[in-house]
């Protein structure tokens, strides 16, 4: 538990790059750091479905939707079936027409890297 | 300290009905190799143990010759895991390294492994070996084609072992191989005839023991690599069942990683037999070896070098009814994601 605000432990989720830090030896990022980035990924995917999440004291995830729909979850496992169930939809990665819109934002991206 | 340090490896024994599981397991359970080893089986009568008995502790657990503690397991498996680990920690049962679980001959295995991670108590004293699977060298390729319990069975496997092979046509047992090497092309195969086939040789070789991983995770590859010619279907019985790998020529943001596989799993875990992989992950010095078996995955492990000169990421799916294209094209987008953000 956390001695400040009083926030007991998470378990572990294997995506969980910086409590392995044997296995990712040379990897220089902190927990915090990959937190946000997770987020910041996450939202890349999630904008697709209309869901937005954030970090919630550095130990769960807040989704949210336009609506004020919102779920608290604690790891990348939970994340997924919560955000289906907000924005009404599956979430599916295989899905022809998120890929193609993925592709689009990473070339969108990628232009806007080289226009710099 | 490295991950799983003074955990107990905890192997998988399963095969469909009459596929020669107690057979295997009456041999394995005389072998002085088994001395640290605990046992849980359904029932003491099956296995015919009288033999091979040394002491009774209770009614649920025996102490055989070689050394092996031997459990029945009464009501669910996560109990019977934590009554064995409270009897070894009280000093009631020699205090084994390993555990091994024989199934029942229809078990799915999918569930058996997820309670490794499910069970809080459980999760915290063992960790998964690997996982054995006995295919009867006589109606192994009957039971293939009607039951999908065996399929599944097979395609979850780190070992394959055909029994019966000294009683059963050459040509079938040789048919028979080449179907379970088109469902697992990353499984090792052994025959139940075969001298060699020792406690040690089969329960040892996982990707968390530091003295086998990588002669483990460089036999799947190479196993993978001789018998991968591309997309395979399993057959015409095939029920969908496909094995694949994936080579990634980039290196793979964990974090992206992580979000996809999580997704993927999350929608199609049921479709997805088995993944072991090998990552070339960015930043990190050492290659990263994950391994799930449906919706479970499994702490990723680290190698200290690569196997071979291939430093690209390789990763292995066995399937039912997924596209291999769409899971390549789907990681590929979900990577480039990694430079997006």
């Amino acid at each position: 538990m956390c001695g400040l605000c009083g926030i007991l432990g998470v378990d572990v989720h294997w995506s969980d790059a910086a409590s392995s830090p044997h296995v990712f030896s040379g990897r220089e990022a902190t927990r915090r750091q990959d937190r946000l980035r997770r987020v910041a990924l996450v939202n890349a995917v999630l904008r697709h479905f209309s869901v937005k999440a954030k970090d919630w004291q550095g130990q769960s995830y807040l989704l949210t939707t336009a609506t004020g729909k919102s779920a608290i979850v604690d790891h990348l496992g939970l994340l997924w079936p919560e955000a289906e169930k907000l924005a009404g939809k599956s979430c599916d990665p295989l899905d022809d027409r998120l890929i193609a819109a993925l592709e689009q934002d990473n070339q969108q991206a990628d232009r806007a890297d080289g226009a710099v | 300290m490295a991950l799983y340090d003074g955990f107990i490896p905890v192997n998988l024994l399963t095969g469909f009905l009459g596929s020669g599981k107690t057979t295997l397991l009456q041999r394995l359970l005389a072998n002085p190799d088994m001395a640290n080893t605990a046992v849980l089986i359904n029932e003491f009568g099956e296995i015919g143990l009288d033999h091979l008995l040394l002491e009774n502790i209770d009614e649920e657990t025996v102490i055989l010759q070689s050394g092996c503690v031997c459990c029945t397991i009464r009501g669910d498996l996560s109990n019977a895991i934590r009554a064995l680990y409270n009897k070894r920690e009280r000093g009631d049962v020699p205090s084994f390294d390993r555990l091994a679980i024989e199934t029942t001959g229809l078990a799915d295995p999918a569930p058996i492994v997820s309670t490794l991670l499910a069970d809080p108590v459980v999760r915290h004293h063992f960790r998964l070996g690997n996982v054995v699977t006995t295919v009867d060298g006589l109606h192994g390729m009957m039971q293939l084609e009607t039951h999908p319990e065996s399929v599944k069975q097979a395609a979850v496997a780190d070992h394959l072992i055909v029994t019966k092979s000294d009683i059963a046509a050459a040509a079938d047992v040789a048919a028979l191989t080449s179907m379970l090497r088109r469902i697992n092309p990353a499984a090792s195969f052994h025959k139940s005839a075969d001298e060699d086939l020792r406690p040690d040789t089969l329960f040892r070789n996982d990707i968390y023991d530091p003295a086998t991983k990588a002669a483990a995770v460089g036999d799947w590859l190479r196993t993978e690599a001789e018998h991968d010619h591309g997309n395979r279907d399993v057959n015409r019985h095939d029920r969908g069942i496909r094995a694949f790998s994936i080579t990634e020529d980039q290196p793979l943001d964990w974090t992206a990683f992580g979000m996809w596989l999580t997704m993927l799993l999350n929608r199609h875990g049921e479709n997805i037999l088995r993944v072991k992989g090998i990552l070339n992950v960015a930043g990190a010095e050492t290659p990263v070896v994950i391994h799930g078996v449906q919706y479970t995955v499994h702490p990723p492990a680290h190698l200290e070098r690569w196997p071979t000169d291939d430093h690209r990421s390789r990763i292995v799916f066995i399937v039912h009814s997924l596209s291999p294209d769409s899971i390549k094209r789907s990681l590929a987008a979900f990577n480039g994601l990694a430079n997006a953000a």
